[in-house]
């Protein structure tokens, strides 16, 4: 099962930073595919963890369904009296909307104090970290699903069209869980080396609410702002993700920003993991 | 074909505090105020040059007082921790029993735990429920499994514990003190199924404060001084030397009022002791 030679992080070093950048991005690659390897605890930590939450509840996980709907419902009413916009416009847009960020925002905001909150886990075993970053992934995936309900329920309701754009949720999806894998390693890292760096996550994380598309439409925003969209990463995978559900084409900007950050960024996060991996046990 | 290879391993705590983990003495330092006085993160070196070399058959036996590297070396083998400096190589499929409830849940049944604590083992959940069975007979605890772990007795959740961990057989085994568990009947079984496992493991490491338990099993002996190795060979040479430099008894020797000085089912209660706490 275990076959292989640990070597000490600094032996990296020495050879030229081209080939210990490479090597630092190989074993960065290797310690998310172990993580694959263990997605059996990955599965049983996100399914724990959702059950301690509901636990002895009496409506159980359908109180995930219950405050998001109450939750848009109250929203959309507000939003649509004081800007005079028609609530049969609003809602789905702000409905779709918030239930993605919140998905976007749960697993970044988990992944602050994973490695803290779990690291009793790696104390007498090896194992990979990335498992804790699956089961975040994952449990905050399941609790999207839930939500699905009340974007089927907006959609029927609202009389949203329907098309093949639908499709391209797929693909969004997919860029999305390779862009928090890395990101959320990296962010949960970052965290347990350095702990103030998780309120300042919090934080920046209600800022992006505010000034990422989430309550508003992209076309409420006055022209000349429109890079406050155009350079905001979240605003870029939420048009991904949110205008395939409405029936709404994606822009090429949208798909290319995207692409590039998840991609460009993953080498170098892949690198930064690779070559501080083996040094989280000591922060926890 | 298991083996463990460690050459000149260096392991470093850095010290965790406040201080050190927080951003604004960073920002500090590089505004060049006043706590620039402590640029450097200061570390405890846990370990510091071990040469290891272990085969097929090795029993492993590591003493020392407390604080001079023992945990920290069970843990490089166990590969927890990574060195700063040297290597550590090690082939085998590999059991830490330093933790036997590695993994399981309070608030989840006894049957759940049971694929928990396998899951965390490494096995598919096939092996797993096929292992199930096996294990609740040994567990002895019946109609109990239906019920969430966290209202069971310490003892009773450390049976489990000690069933799953037990159930499979490693290649290279790692034990931090001799385990034992539960009531007088249930240990006389616990020790025939841990004689068995041990046996049975190409590679034992144990690091254990008890001479007895380290006669009896091990062949090689490694005596630790604050994390570097201060005699490594055969038992009997080693814990002579290590007895005689502290001026213990001999381990045959009785003590004031004809009183053995640890016997192993001692040992094993002061270890129960630790896992209750941990249980709890």
């Amino acid at each position: 099962m275990n076959n292989e030679t640990i070597l000490p992080s600094s032996a990296i070093q020495g050879e030229g930073l081209a080939t210990s950048v490479k090597s630092a991005v190989i074993a960065g690659f290797k310690e998310l595919l172990g993580g694959i390897r263990h997605w059996r605890i990955s599965h049983l930590i996100g399914v724990r963890d959702l059950r301690h939450r509901y636990a002895r509840s009496k409506l159980g996980q359908l109180w995930l369904m219950l405050s998001t709907g109450v939750m848009i419902g109250v929203l959309s009413a507000v939003w649509s009296l004081l800007w005079h916009q028609p609530i049969h416009e609003l809602m789905p847009f702000i409905g779709v909307s918030l239930i993605i960020w919140n998905y976007l925002s749960n697993v970044l905001i988990d992944c602050t104090s994973i490695f803290i909150i779990q690291g009793h886990l790696y104390r007498n075993q090896k194992m990979n970290f990335s498992v804790l970053i699956f089961s975040v992934i994952y449990r905050n995936a399941i609790m999207l699903a839930h939500s699905l309900v009340v974007i089927a329920v907006l959609i029927v309701a609202f009389d949203v069209t329907v098309n093949w754009y639908l499709l391209q949720v797929v693909p969004a999806l997919g860029l999305t869980w390779i862009g928090m894998i890395w990101l959320g390693y990296l962010i949960a890292m970052i965290c347990v080396r350095f702990r103030d760096i998780i309120q300042v996550i919090t934080t920046w994380m209600t800022v992006l609410f505010y000034i990422t598309p989430v309550m508003w439409k992209p076309e409420f925003l006055p022209r000349q702002y429109d890079s406050i969209i155009e350079f905001n990463p979240f605003a870029q995978f939420l048009e991904i993700l949110r205008n395939p559900l409405l029936g709404q084409p994606v822009s090429s900007h949208a798909w290319l920003s995207t692409t590039f950050i998840v991609f460009g960024g993953g080498v170098i996060a892949l690198a930064v993991i690779g070559r501080y991996q083996r040094r989280i046990i000591f922060w926890i | 074909m298991a083996h463990i290879i460690l050459k000149n391993v260096v392991v470093d705590f850095p010290i965790a505090n406040a201080s050190s983990h927080s951003l604004q003495l960073r920002v500090f330092q590089s505004l060049g105020g006043k706590l620039t006085s402590h640029r450097k993160t200061v570390v405890v070196r846990a370990l510091d040059g071990v040469d290891l070399a272990l085969g097929d058959g090795d029993r492993l036996g590591i003493i020392g007082h407390n604080g001079s590297g023992k945990t920290t070396l069970l843990r490089v083998l166990a590969g927890v921790y990574s060195p700063v400096q040297g290597s550590a190589t090690i082939e085998g499929s590999i059991s830490s029993f330093t933790d036997l409830t590695l993994g399981m849940d309070p608030e989840s049944t006894g049957w759940e735990n049971i694929i928990f604590r396998c899951a965390f083992m490494g096995l598919s959940f096939h092996e797993a429920k096929r292992l199930s069975p096996a294990i609740a007979e040994f567990s002895e605890l019946g109609e109990y499994l239906n019920l969430p772990t966290r209202t069971y007795s310490a003892g009773m959740y450390l049976r489990l514990a000690f069933a799953i961990s037990t159930s499979t057989q490693p290649e290279i085994l790692i034990m931090d003190e001799m385990i034992s568990t539960g009531d007088a009947q249930f240990i006389e079984k616990a020790k025939r199924r841990l004689r068995e496992v041990v046996g049975k493991a190409n590679i034992l490491v144990i690091a254990s404060h008890t001479m007895e338990v380290i006669q009896r099993i091990c062949n090689k002996v490694v005596w630790l001084e604050r994390g570097t190795i201060k005699q490594i060979g055969s038992t009997e040479r080693v814990v002579h030397a290590y007895e005689s430099f502290y001026g213990v008894a001999t381990a045959n020797q009785t003590g004031p009022n004809g009183v053995r000085p640890l016997s192993d089912d001692a040992a094993a209660s002061m270890a129960f002791d630790a896992y209750n706490q941990q249980a709890l």
